[in-house]
C-alpha cells in the first residue's frame, strides 16, 4: 500500500498540475466569438455584435485560470507494465530554463458598452488577481541531483527567476472602436489601475558554482524583493536578519478596498481588417502599462556580491565545540544579510500580443486561428490555438478550440453563449481536458459571466458585423 | 449537419478517452539520490599554526629564516646572605676592682668619681666553617647590646659608668655609654667593621673607659674587691658585603628536570638533527671561586628508560667569578661539545633530570682559601638553553589506537568521498593508514575489518623537494587524494569498535641521509571537500 504521505504528495503533484494556466487566463476560445461582449478585451479593435450590453453586476465576467510552464503531471509520474514511478530525469528534461506556476482570477464589477454609430464605446470595472511562482530548471536540478551535476559539467546552477510575483489591482477600462474605413477597425482601451497589494522578486541574481578540483563553492547574489502589503505590517531586525511581524497591526476591508495611493495606467491597442466577407485578421497589443506602488511598502535587498565558501578553518573543524553546521549556516546567513528599505517602486503588467486570422466557411460556420504571445520576465511563452465556431441563430453560439501551451499539445477548449433575450449566458475555457486526463493537463481556464444584450441580432437584410 | 455529426464525434472520441488512472495509484516508485559537493576544509599553515600556542614563546627564527626550538629554564642559587651566613656573636668578660684603690672620703659628694680606669678586651667573631678569615662587613643591619653587672658595687652605692669604643681597622666609629641600670644598644646600620690584621682571627677590639661614682650620701666601700661582668652581643646582623677568606662552603641546588614537550609526540623515531646546541650560560656575582657538581644528569622517557648525558669527569664544572664587586661573570658550557647531541635526540627523551650542587672555595684541590667577596644579593644563575634547530632528516613511525562507534552512520548515505588536495611548502611527506577493528571478549582489538585507505595509496603527503646544497625547499609538492567508502565499507565500519591510526612521516630524501631545513616561510595548503551521494527509497 502507497504511503500516506506518498498519496498526499501525489494529489499535490496532480494539483499543481492542474493548476497550470497562462497568465490573465489565455481567452484564446473566445476572442472570436463576438456575440459575447468580453471578447473585446482580447482586441479592443474588434466590437461585438450587441448594439448595447450591459454586464450583470459583480457577474458579467468571472475567470480564472491555472498555469504551469513546466512540466505535465505524467512528465514526472509514469507508468511501466501497470506500476508507476517517479521519473525525475524526464521531468528535468521538459523543464525551460525558467518555468512557473500561474494562477489568475478576474472578476468584472461593472460593465457596459453600446454602439453609436461606427464607433463603440465600452466601460469595464474588473478585480484582478494573478501570482506566479517562478522557479528555474536549475533549482529543480539542484534539489533533485544535487550540485555535483553542475559540477561534474563545470557549470554554476543559475537560479535567476526564482521567486513569487504576486498581483491585486482594480482596472477600470475605457473602451473606444470605430470603423475608419471600410472593413477596417481599429480601437483602444484606456485603463486605469488601482494596486491594492503586491509582491514583486524584481531580481533573484543567485548562482552556484562548485569548484570541480576543491569542491569550494562561489556564490553570487543580486536579489530585490518589493512589496506593498496593506494587511501585514514587518520590519527588518537586521542584527539577527529576522522578519519581525506587527501582529497589532489591523486593517479593516475598507481601507484595503478603497486604497487609491498605488496608481497604475495601462492600454490596449487593436485592430481588425476584414479583407473580404471570409477572412478577416487580426492584431492587438494588450496590458502595455505599469502600477506605481507607494503605499506600505518594503525592500529586501541582498547585496550584489560574490562570496566563496571554500569550507572552515582546520581547527574549527577539530574543536569539538565548534558545530559545523552551525558554521556553515552562520557564514550562509552572513552571506544572506539583507536590507531593508521603503522606497516606491513600479511594476510592469505582462504584455500581450495577439495575432488572428479567421475564416467564415458559411453563414453560421468560421475557423479561426490565434498565436498569442506573452511577455513575462523577459520571457516569450508563445501559444497557438485553432478554433471552429459555430452559431446557428444570432442568439446562440459555440466553439471548439484546440491550443499548443507551453508546448503541450493536449488543450482543448470550448465555449458557448446563450441570449434568452434579452439576458446572455456564456461560459468559456480554453482546455477541458483535464477534466478528463487530469495527468496530461499544464494549462485550465474557465470563464463564465451574464450580461444584457440588446441588439445583437442584425436588421433585416443586414449581414452580421463580421462574418455573422 | 454533417458539421455538427463531425463535431458530435470529435466530442464522442474526446471523452472516449478519459483516463483517471493516475487517481488510481496505490504505489509509487522513486529512488531519491541526490549527490551534494561541500567544501570542508581550506587551511593554509605556516609552521607557527601547526605548534600549540603555549608553545610560539619556545620558538624562533634565525637571520636564515630557519626556524629553531629553544628549550629554556633557569636555576638560581639563593642569595649570597643565604650561602654565607653572620651567625649572632656574644662576648662576656669580667673584672676586678680592689676597694683600696678608690678614691674615697668622707667628703666625696654624690656624682663624685672615686675611681677610673680603661680596659681593652678583643671581641672574636665566630664563623661556620674553619677557613673563614674576613676582612670587613659592610652591615645593612645589626644591633649590638653591651650591658655591665656589679651587684655588690651597686649595693654600696656606686655606680659604674663606662664609654666604649669598638677598635677595628676601618674608619667607622662604633661606640657607646652604658652604666648598671643602662645598657648601650649600637645600631650597625651602614656601618662596616674591619677586623683586626694583626690578630688574624677574625677579632675586634673593645676599649672601655670607665669611672666609679659614688651614688649614695652614705655609700662606702666595701673591703673585698668588686666582681664587674660586661657583656657585648651582636644580634641580627645583615651584611652588605664581606670580604675575606670565606672558606670552603657547600650548597645544594637541588633536583629537578626540564620538560622536553616537543619529543613527547615521537616514537620509533630516527631523527637527525644538524647545529643543535645545548648550552649551559651560568651567570655568577659571587667573588669566590664556584665549583657546580652534576651528581646526577640523564634524560628519560615516559617508559623510565634513561640515558647519561656525560661522563663522570665532566661532572665537575667550575665557573668564572668577578674580581669587582658589584661585577658578573658569565661562564659559557657547550655541552654539546661534550655530549653527543643526536644521540640524545634519537633517544627522543621527555624529560632531562639533574641533580646538582656547588661547593664555594672547593678546597679538593687546594691548601688554602681563595681572597674574595660576598654581598648580600650574589648569586648564581644557571641558565639552561637548548636549540634544536629544525634543520635535519626524521622518518617517524606512529601509531595510537582509539575506541570509536559508527553505529549511527546514516542508512540513507550511499557513497562518501573526500577530496584532499594538499600544496605542501614543506619538506615533509605522510603516509597514513586507518584500519577497522573488532574487538575479542576482552575487548581487545582482534580482526581487521577494513582500511580506509587502498593499500598503495596510504601517501597522501609528499614531501617538497630540497636543494641539497642548502637544503632548501625548490617547489611545493602538490596531491589530491580522494578516499571513497561505499556502501558496503560502510556497513563494514559500523561493526567496528576500534581505530587503529598509523601514520609515518617523513623528510625528503631521508632514506640517501638527506637533511632538510625547515623555514618559516614554508606553508601548506590543505584543503578537503567531501562529495555524499544519499539513496533514499521514498
Amino acid at each position: 500500500m502507497m504511503k500516506n504521505q506518498n498519496r498526499v504528495i501525489l494529489i499535490l503533484l496532480l494539483l499543481t498540475s492542474f493548476s497550470q494556466v497562462t497568465l490573465n487566463a489565455q481567452q484564446s476560445t473566445i476572442h472570436w466569438m463576438q456575440g459575447i461582449p468580453q471578447s473585446i478585451y482580447t482586441n479592443p479593435g474588434l466590437q461585438p455584435d450587441a448594439r448595447t450590453y450591459i454586464g450583470m453586476p459583480a457577474l458579467s465576467s468571472i475567470s480564472t485560470g491555472v498555469s504551469h510552464t513546466g512540466f505535465k503531471f505524467n512528465d514526472l509520474v509514469r507508468q511501466d507494465n501497470g506500476s508507476f514511478y517517479i521519473d525525475d530525469d524526464n521531468m528535468l528534461s521538459k523543464l525551460r530554463k525558467n518555468n512557473y506556476f500561474g494562477w489568475n482570477y478576474q472578476h468584472e464589477i461593472l460593465a457596459f458598452g453600446f454602439r453609436v454609430g461606427d464607433n463603440y464605446f465600452s466601460l469595464n470595472l474588473t478585480e484582478k488577481f494573478d501570482t506566479r511562482v517562478g522557479y528555474p530548471k536549475d533549482l529543480m536540478t539542484l534539489l533533485l541531483k544535487g550540485n555535483t551535476y553542475f559540477m561534474d559539467k563545470d557549470l554554476a546552477a543559475n537560479f535567476d527567476g526564482t521567486g513569487i510575483n504576486a498581483n491585486h489591482y482594480r482596472e477600470l477600462g475605457f473602451g473606444y472602436s470605430k470603423e475608419f474605413i471600410h472593413g477596417v477597425r481599429a480601437g483602444a482601451r484606456a485603463k486605469v489601475l488601482f494596486g491594492m497589494g503586491n509582491i514583486n522578486f524584481e531580481k533573484t541574481d543567485i548562482s552556484l558554482y562548485t569548484d570541480p578540483e576543491t569542491y569550494a563553492w562561489n556564490i553570487q547574489t543580486n536579489v530585490l524583493v518589493n512589496s506593498s502589503l496593506p494587511f501585514i505590517k514587518f520590519d527588518l531586525n537586521e542584527e539577527d536578519n529576522e522578519i519581525i511581524i506587527d501582529d497589532d497591526h489591523e486593517l479593516s476591508p475598507g481601507d484595503y478596498i478603497g486604497n487609491t495611493e498605488n496608481m497604475g495606467f495601462a492600454v490596449d491597442l487593436g485592430g481588425v481588417y476584414e479583407i473580404d466577407h471570409r477572412f478577416t485578421v487580426g492584431f492587438s497589443v494588450l496590458d502595455l502599462g505599469f502600477i506605481s506602488w507607494n503605499s506600505d511598502l518594503s525592500n529586501l535587498s541582498l547585496k550584489a556580491e560574490s562570496f566563496d565558501f571554500d569550507g572552515v578553518e582546520l581547527d574549527d573543524l577539530m574543536d569539538e565545540d565548534v558545530d559545523f553546521g552551525e558554521n556553515l549556516a552562520d557564514t550562509i546567513n552572513e552571506l544572506f544579510e539583507v536590507e531593508q528599505t521603503h522606497n516606491s517602486y513600479r511594476t510592469s503588467l505582462p504584455a500581450k500580443l495577439l495575432l488572428s486570422g479567421t475564416y467564415n466557411i458559411s453563414d453560421i460556420h468560421k475557423a479561426g486561428l490565434l498565436a498569442r504571445g506573452e511577455i513575462y520576465d523577459g520571457s516569450f511563452y508563445p501559444s497557438f490555438t485553432a478554433s471552429y465556431s459555430i452559431q446557428p441563430i444570432p442568439a446562440i453560439g459555440a466553439s471548439l478550440s484546440y491550443s499548443v501551451i507551453h508546448g503541450n499539445f493536449s488543450n482543448v477548449g470550448a465555449g458557448l453563449h446563450m441570449n434568452i433575450w434579452p439576458l446572455q449566458i456564456y461560459l468559456s475555457t480554453d482546455n477541458f481536458i483535464p477534466a478528463m486526463r487530469p495527468h496530461t493537463m499544464q494549462t485550465a481556464t474557465f470563464q463564465f459571466g451574464i450580461n444584457w444584450v440588446i441588439g445583437y441580432r442584425p436588421d433585416v437584410g443586414e449581414k452580421p458585423m463580421y462574418s455573422w | 449537419m454533417s458539421a455538427l455529426a463531425a463535431f458530435a464525434i470529435v466530442l464522442a472520441v474526446i471523452f472516449h478517452s478519459c483516463d483517471y488512472s493516475y487517481f488510481d495509484i496505490e504505489e509509487i516508485e522513486y529512488n531519491y539520490s541526490p549527490e551534494f559537493a561541500l567544501p570542508l576544509v581550506n587551511a593554509n599553515m605556516y609552521f607557527e599554526d601547526l605548534v600549540e600556542q603555549d608553545e610560539w614563546d619556545m620558538i624562533e627564527v634565525d637571520d636564515e629564516n630557519l626556524i629553531h626550538f629553544i628549550f629554556k629554564d633557569s636555576i638560581s642559587f639563593s642569595p649570597g646572605h643565604d650561602l654565607f651566613d653572620i651567625p649572632d656573636q656574644e662576648h662576656g668578660f669580667s673584672i676586678s676592682i680592689d676597694p683600696a684603690d678608690f678614691n674615697f672620703n668622707e667628703f666625696k659628694s654624690s656624682n663624685d668619681t672615686v675611681y677610673e680606669e680603661t680596659i681593652y678586651e678583643n671581641f672574636v667573631f665566630e664563623f661556620p666553617g674553619e677557613e673563614v678569615l674576613l676582612e670587613y662587613i659592610e652591615f645593612l643591619e645589626g644591633l649590638m647590646t653591651s650591658s655591665v653587672e656589679a651587684q655588690r658595687l651597686e649595693d654600696d652605692g656606686f655606680d659604674f659608668v663606662g664609654n666604649f669604643e669598638i677598635i677595628h681597622e676601618g674608619e667607622d666609629y662604633i661606640g657607646g655609654t652604658l652604666s648598671l641600670d643602662s645598657p648601650s644598644e649600637v645600631n650597625f646600620e651602614g656601618k662596616t667593621i674591619e677586623f683586626l690584621s694583626e690578630t688574624q682571627d677574625n677579632s675586634i677590639g673593645i676599649n672601655i673607659e670607665y669611672y666609679i661614682v659614688k651614688v649614695d650620701e652614705s655609700a662606702t666601700p666595701g673591703t673585698e674587691p668588686y666582681n664587674i661582668n660586661f657583656e657585648h652581643s651582636i644580634l641580627d646582623m645583615m651584611y652588605k658585603i664581606v670580604v675575606g677568606f670565606i672558606g670552603e662552603i657547600e650548597f645544594e641546588i637541588g633536583d629537578g628536570s626540564i620538560a622536553l614537550d616537543f619529543f613527547e609526540m615521537m616514537d620509533d623515531a630516527d631523527i637527525i638533527l644538524d647545529g643543535t646546541r645545548f648550552d649551559l650560560i651560568i651567570n655568577n656575582s659571587l667573588g669566590v671561586p664556584v665549583d657546580i657538581i652534576f651528581d646526577e644528569f640523564y634524560a628519560s622517557k615516559s617508559d623510565e628508560s634513561t640515558m647519561e648525558l656525560m661522563g663522570e669527569e665532566d661532572r665537575i664544572w667550575s665557573i668564572r667569578y668577578p674580581e669587582n664587586i658589584g661585577d658578573v661573570e658569565q661562564t659559557a658550557i657547550h655541552l654539546h661539545d661534550k655530549i653527543d647531541v643526536n644521540e640524545i635526540l634519537s633517544f627522543s627523551p621527555e624529560k632531562i633530570y639533574y641533580d646538582m650542587r656547588t661547593i664555594i672555595n672547593h678546597q679538593e684541590n687546594k691548601q688554602n682559601s681563595d681572597y674574595g667577596f660576598i654581598k648580600y644579593d650574589s648569586e648564581v644563575d644557571i641558565n639552561f638553553e637548548i636549540d634544536v634547530p629544525l634543520w635535519g632528516g626524521f622518518d617517524i613511525a606512529l601509531q595510537d589506537t582509539v575506541d570509536i562507534s559508527f553505529e549511527e552512520l546514516p542508512d540513507e548515505l550511499e557513497e562518501l568521498t573526500l577530496n584532499i588536495n594538499i600544496d605542501n611548502g614543506f619538506p615533509l611527506g605522510a603516509e597514513i593508514q586507518a584500519y577497522f577493528l573488532t574487538e575479542d571478549e576482552h575487548g581487545e582489538p582482534i580482526e581487521n575489518l577494513v582500511s580506509l585507505f587502498e593499500d598503495d595509496d596510504t601517501n597522501i603527503i609528499d614531501a617538497a623537494p630540497t636543494d641539497p646544497d642548502d637544503n632548501i625547499v625548490i617547489e611545493p609538492k602538490t596531491k589530491r587524494t580522494f578516499v571513497t567508502v561505499d556502501r558496503d565499507k560502510f556497513d563494514t565500519i559500523k561493526n567496528a569498535e576500534h581505530l587503529i591510526l598509523r601514520s609515518k612521516l617523513n623528510t625528503y630524501n631521508f632514506e640517501e641521509g638527506e637533511t632538510v631545513k625547515i623555514l618559516n616561510d614554508y606553508n601548506i595548503g590543505f584543503q578537503m571537500g567531501v562529495k555524499a551521494k544519499l539513496s533514499v527509497d521514498l
